[in-house]
């Protein structure tokens, strides 16, 4: 397979060309907007649309709650309790689609072999494993709270909706593995801030076991994130010389 | 040589199989494929999309062809799968509408060049111009929402500037019809370009209406459902011209033979070799379909096709920039409003016309097509690129 950097029969540029190029540019300029104004038309409109004040959805009743999520509710503390599940609800889906993304990057590295600078299949099982055991983690402190794992809470449907270009990158089968890589890295960077975050909150309540377990989760995380960033910019290096 | 559709009997419908892999393949790329191969799968997929859409109302007014059409509307999902899967998952919705509306405009400007009934050249040349200017709407959006140049889509081959504004083309569903081709006087070609367009606005308005609440941000999804109303009176105009008077079995002779053409057309200009041997397979297909079709005809209406269908296939249509057949379209008709089935100048539409009170009302909390274009100006590497510069400067 050739690098994905190879030079081929790119088509997009202007330059490709140039006589047909000059043209559009002719044509562009000699056409006259049919509204007068610039692209903050498009964004007064927007803020109109945001003025409305809808979200995307809430978090489920404490009616569905029980246990410590219930009395973590009753403590006077606001919203904050909510927040934490919140948080915890987008971790769970983060990790469990984290574990497809790196599904996906087995089937790659299988079939084009992960290269000198690159990751071993190992490796990237290593990773998988962590993923799913924090999945896991989460499931079990959900439930340990009382809360119902299976809610597709706003925060996790958010972090979906943020995966779904980094999944498209992962899973096209034109794409090399440096740029399922570099995909990888976008999330491995929030993740760790993620957990970082989400143990701050943890604390903040007062849920000192819960934190302690999420940082043995974050030590794994920033493990991967070295691995990860290792792998792009090793590559990257190589794939130039 | 041109091919003869009687004599060339393609494929037997029991030799047209697939299977799971076959139709799912390496699709082209945004990148390196010429801008045409593109332009070409997305007017097939409409093609057959068409087809399943045609064979389906059939089947709902005909008893008796419904086992007929169901053995061939399966290969035509089939075929309608190889190809439209063929678009590869690179394009965001936004890009992949691009490429639909350069389909719109380079085909119907081919076809309003090649078609010889002044009347429906006409009517051919008026939507051009919508979608024209449609195509400048979307290409701002790109830019201003995805920060895209819709250049890399286009690929030079088609002008981004105003055509006929899109505020200007809400009509009253009374200046949407036009008057049909006459099914006993037009000439074959007539009738194969009236599919063709029709299938291509009817797809596109499909397209825009399945994709425009798959974006977040409220301007797009306001744009689209501005296009994709506009798109629904390209299908009521499009539609209007083929003459209703067609048999249903007519009908379905005349879908197959326009299915020949576009795969020959495609096959003829197609310089992608992995794409290539499709058109050519379903070329065959086809062939194998309108004869089946024209067995049935023979049998059922005691009619010769030879009688609807050309001996052999019309000039194909041309996958080319027509650049200065636009412009000048352009220049001479973007005033041009609809009255009835006829075109009159701006200036002669009343206040009071039934279309600029439907307009008026349409536009009356605001237009999306102005605001997403507001000043807006193509250039290379988008408008970001030039104000950059400017600040450089």
């Amino acid at each position: 397979m050739k690098s994905a950097s190879d030079m081929g029969m790119n088509r997009t540029g202007a330059g490709t060309a140039p006589r047909l190029s000059k043209e559009m540019i002719d044509a562009a300029r000699a056409g006259t907007p049919s509204s007068g104004g610039d692209g903050w038309a498009l964004a007064s409109e927007r803020e109109e649309y945001i003025e409305q004040g809808e979200r995307i959805g809430s978090m489920p009743p404490p009616s569905s709650l029980k246990g410590a999520a219930t009395t973590l509710l009753k403590m006077g503390m606001g919203e904050k309790p909510n927040v934490l599940l919140d948080k915890m609800g987008e971790r769970l889906a983060f990790e469990r689609t984290g574990s497809r993304l790196y599904e996906a990057l087995m089937s790659k590295v299988q079939a084009l072999g992960g290269g000198a600078d690159g990751p071993t299949l190992d490796e990237i099982n290593d990773i998988y494993n962590d993923e799913v055991r924090h999945f896991e983690l989460l499931r079990r402190a959900l439930e340990d709270l009382g809360a119902d794992p299976t809610v597709q809470t706003p925060s996790a449907d958010v972090s979906g909706v943020t995966a779904m270009g980094i999944l498209q990158v992962l899973t096209d089968p034109r794409t090399s593995v440096a740029q399922c890589l570099h995909a990888v890295l976008v999330a491995e960077l929030a993740d760790n801030d993620g957990w970082r975050m989400l143990i701050d909150l943890a604390r903040s309540l007062d849920q000192d076991d819960m934190a302690k377990q999420f940082q043995q989760a974050l030590t794994e995380e920033e493990r991967h994130l070295r691995q990860v960033r290792g792998w792009v910019s090793r590559q990257m290096l190589a794939e130039a010389t | 040589m041109a091919l003869n559709l009687m004599e060339q009997r393609g494929t037997p419908l029991d030799r047209q199989l697939f299977d799971w892999r076959d139709m799912v393949r390496v699709p082209i790329s945004k990148l390196d494929d010429d801008a045409f191969t593109r332009v070409r799968v997305i007017l097939m997929n409409g093609i057959e999309s068409e087809a399943l859409r045609f064979q389906h109302a059939c089947a709902r007014m005909n008893k008796d062809l419904q086992l007929p059409l169901a053995r061939v509307r399966r290969i035509e999902q089939h075929q309608q799968t190889l190809v439209n899967w063929l678009l590869s998952a690179d394009h965001s919705p936004l890009e992949t509408t691009i490429a639909y509306e350069q389909v719109a405009i380079e085909v119907t400007a081919s076809v309003a060049q090649h078609e010889p009934d002044p009347y429906l050249a006409q009517v051919y040349r008026f939507g051009m111009l919508e979608d024209f200017d449609h195509l400048y709407r979307y290409s701002a959006l790109l830019d201003r929402l995805e920060g895209k140049d819709a250049n890399n889509i286009l690929q030079s081959y088609t002008d981004i500037r105003p055509g006929r504004p899109t505020i200007e083309h809400h009509r009253a569903p009374e200046d949407d019809l036009r008057e049909p081709y006459d099914r006993a006087t037009a000439q074959p070609i007539s009738k194969l370009h009236a599919l063709t367009i029709m299938a291509g606005e009817h797809q596109t308005h499909d397209y825009y209406m399945h994709v425009g609440p798959l974006f977040a941000d409220p301007v797009a999804r306001q744009l689209y459902a501005e296009i994709a109303s506009i798109e629904e009176q390209h299908v009521t105009q499009y539609e209007s011209i083929i003459d209703p008077h067609e048999t249903w079995l007519e009908k379905w002779l005349l879908h197959e033979a326009a299915e020949v053409y576009n795969y020959y057309s495609c096959m003829q200009q197609e310089k992608n070799s992995r794409i290539k041997p499709i058109w050519e397979r379903f070329v065959d297909y086809e062939l194998g379909q309108l004869h089946y079709v024209m067995d049935l005809y023979r049998s059922m209406e005691r009619r010769d096709p030879a009688e609807i269908l050309p001996a052999e296939l019309p000039d194909p249509i041309d996958y080319d920039s027509h650049r200065e057949f636009v412009r000048e379209v352009l220049r001479d008709e973007v005033d041009l409003r609809a009255r009835g089935t006829r075109f009159i100048h701006k200036v002669e539409e009343p206040d009071d016309a039934l279309s600029v009170l439907y307009r008026n009302q349409m536009n009356s909390n605001g237009s999306p097509s102005q605001i997403v274009a507001a000043g807006y100006q193509w250039s290379p590497g988008t408008e970001l690129a030039e104000r950059a510069a400017a600040g450089a400067r």
